[in-house]
C-alpha cells in the first residue's frame, strides 16, 4: 500500500467512524421519550344586586349598601288634605352563588315637629305593593328586616321584589283648633231696673304648619350579603 | 484467509460506523426493548400521557350541597380544578418526571390564591407547586397509571360584585402542558 491510499484509508475510516457517531449522539437524543398533554381552565364569579324605592321606581343601592326613599313636602300636602296617606315602596334583591342577601328597614328616628311628626305613622311589609291603603291594618310591632336570598346555591337573574307601605294618620295638628267667647254686660237702666246683654263670637285657629316646610325624612334600606351558615 | 483488498476499505469503514454508532447510541435499549423466549422476540417500550376532561368542584366547607362543573364563585369559597391524566411508562428500567409547563400565565382576580397539587392514583400528594411556574420535574414516576393535577383556588378575598353589568372575575388558570419525559437518574440508574 503506497502513501496514498493510505491517506484515502484513514480519512474514510475516520468519516465512517465520525458519522457512525452523529448517528449515536442522535440516537441517544431520540431515546428520551416524552409527551404532554394541554389544559386550560377558568372559573367566574356571580354577583349581587340591591335596590329600593317607590314601586317601579327603585334605585340601586350606593357603595354603602343603602338606598333610600325620601318623604317629603308633596307627601305632606297630601297628608294635610286627605289626612291619612299610604305609600307602597319596593326592594328588589339578588345573590348569586353560595351568597344571601338580608336587609333592614331603617325610618326615621324622629318624624320632626312637622306635619309628618304630628301624624301616626307607621312602616311595615305587605305582599303586594296594592295591599298598602290607608285601611290596611297596622301590625303591632312589624318587624323592619328581611332575608329575600337564602345562602343556597343560585345562579338566578331575576331579583326578588319585596314590598313595603308607609302608612301616615293626622288626626289633627297640635296648633290647630278654635275659640269662643262671650260677652255679658249688665247695666241699670233709667228706670233703675237690672238690664243685661250677652254677645258671642269665635274664631278657627289654623295650623302655621305648611307642607311646603316639611322636612325630607329618609327611609333608608339597607342590605348584606352572607354565606351558608351566617 | 486473507481478506481481498477489495473489500477491506469498506469493510474498515462500516466497522467504523457501527462502532461509532454503538459507541453513542448505547442508551436505547434502555426503554426500546426487552428480548424475551427462545425465539428473541423484541418488544417495544411505550412513554405517554393523556388527559380527561377538567371537572370543577366546590370545596367550600360551609357549602352543604357543593356545586360541580361549572358554577358561580363568590367570596369566601373554596374551588378545586382537577386535571386528569394518564402516563403509560411500558419497558423496562424505565422512570420519567412529570413537568408542568405554562403556555399562557394564569390570571386570578385580586384576593384570590391558587396553588396545585399532583395525586397519584393512589390519590397520594406526589408534589405541589405555584401557580405559573414552571417545573419540569414535579415527579418521578416509573410507572404509568391516572394521575391528578388539582389546582386550589382560595377566593377569600374576592370583592363582591354589583349588578349584572359589573365586570365579571375570572379565575383564569391560563394555558399549560403537563409533560413526561423520561429520565435516567434516579433509583437503578446510578
Amino acid at each position: 500500500m503506497n502513501r496514498t491510499h493510505a491517506v484515502r484509508d484513514t480519512a474514510v475510516i475516520g468519516i465512517a467512524a465520525t458519522i457512525g457517531l452523529a448517528l449515536g449522539v442522535g440516537g441517544i437524543t431520540a431515546a428520551y421519550w416524552s409527551d404532554e398533554v394541554g389544559f386550560t381552565g377558568e372559573i367566574s364569579s356571580g354577583y349581587e344586586y340591591f335596590a329600593a324605592g317607590r314601586v317601579d321606581a327603585t334605585t340601586p343601592a350606593d357603595s354603602a349598601h343603602s338606598a333610600t326613599v325620601t318623604i317629603g313636602a308633596a307627601e305632606a300636602a297630601l297628608l294635610i288634605d286627605d289626612g291619612r296617606l299610604a305609600i307602597p315602596m319596593q326592594t328588589d334583591s339578588l345573590s348569586q352563588g353560595n351568597k344571601g342577601l338580608r336587609y333592614t328597614v331603617s325610618p326615621p328616628s324622629s318624624w320632626g315637629t312637622g306635619i309628618f311628626g304630628s301624624a301616626d305613622v307607621a312602616v311595615f311589609p305587605v305582599t303586594a305593593a296594592a295591599d298598602c291603603t290607608v285601611d290596611a291594618s297596622v301590625p303591632a310591632s312589624p318587624s323592619h328586616a328581611s332575608t329575600p336570598v337564602t345562602a343556597d346555591y343560585s345562579t338566578s337573574t331575576t331579583p326578588t321584589t319585596e314590598y313595603w307601605c308607609l302608612i301616615a294618620t293626622l288626626d289633627g295638628l297640635p296648633d290647630e283648633g278654635g275659640y269662643k267667647n262671650t260677652v255679658t254686660a249688665t247695666a241699670k237702666d233709667p228706670s233703675q231696673r237690672d238690664v243685661s246683654a250677652n254677645d258671642t263670637w269665635s274664631a278657627n285657629v289654623t295650623s302655621a304648619l305648611d307642607p311646603a316646610d316639611e322636612s325630607n325624612h329618609v327611609i333608608s334600606f339597607t342590605y348584606e350579603t352572607f354565606r351558608p351558615g351566617e | 484467509m486473507r481478506t481481498s483488498s477489495k473489500w477491506r476499505l469498506p469493510l474498515l469503514a462500516t466497522a467504523a460506523l457501527a462502532a461509532g454508532a454503538a459507541l453513542g447510541g448505547g442508551t436505547l435499549a434502555l426503554w426500546n426493548g426487552t428480548a424475551g423466549g427462545s425465539a428473541a422476540t423484541i418488544v417495544a417500550g411505550d412513554l405517554a400521557i393523556a388527559s380527561s376532561d377538567l371537572a370543577w368542584e366546590e370545596t367550600s366547607p360551609d357549602v352543604a350541597s357543593p356545586q360541580t362543573g361549572t358554577f358561580l364563585v363568590r367570596q369566601g369559597d373554596t374551588a378545586a380544578a382537577s386535571f386528569p391524566f394518564h402516563t403509560v411508562l411500558d419497558g423496562d428500567n424505565l422512570a420519567a418526571n412529570i413537568g408542568v409547563a405554562w403556555n399562557t400565565a394564569p390570571s386570578l382576580p385580586a384576593g384570590v390564591t391558587g396553588t396545585y397539587v399532583v395525586l397519584d392514583p393512589d390519590e397520594n400528594t406526589v408534589a405541589s407547586g405555584v401557580l405559573g411556574a414552571d417545573d419540569a420535574a414535579l415527579a418521578r414516576v416509573t410507572t404509568g397509571g391516572d394521575y391528578v393535577l388539582r389546582v386550589t383556588l382560595d377566593f377569600a378575598g374576592l370583592s363582591d360584585r354589583f349588578g349584572a353589568g359589573s365586570a365579571v372575575q375570572t379565575a383564569d388558570l391560563g394555558s399549560f402542558d403537563v409533560t413526561l419525559t423520561q429520565i435516567r437518574s434516579g433509583e437503578g440508574f446510578e
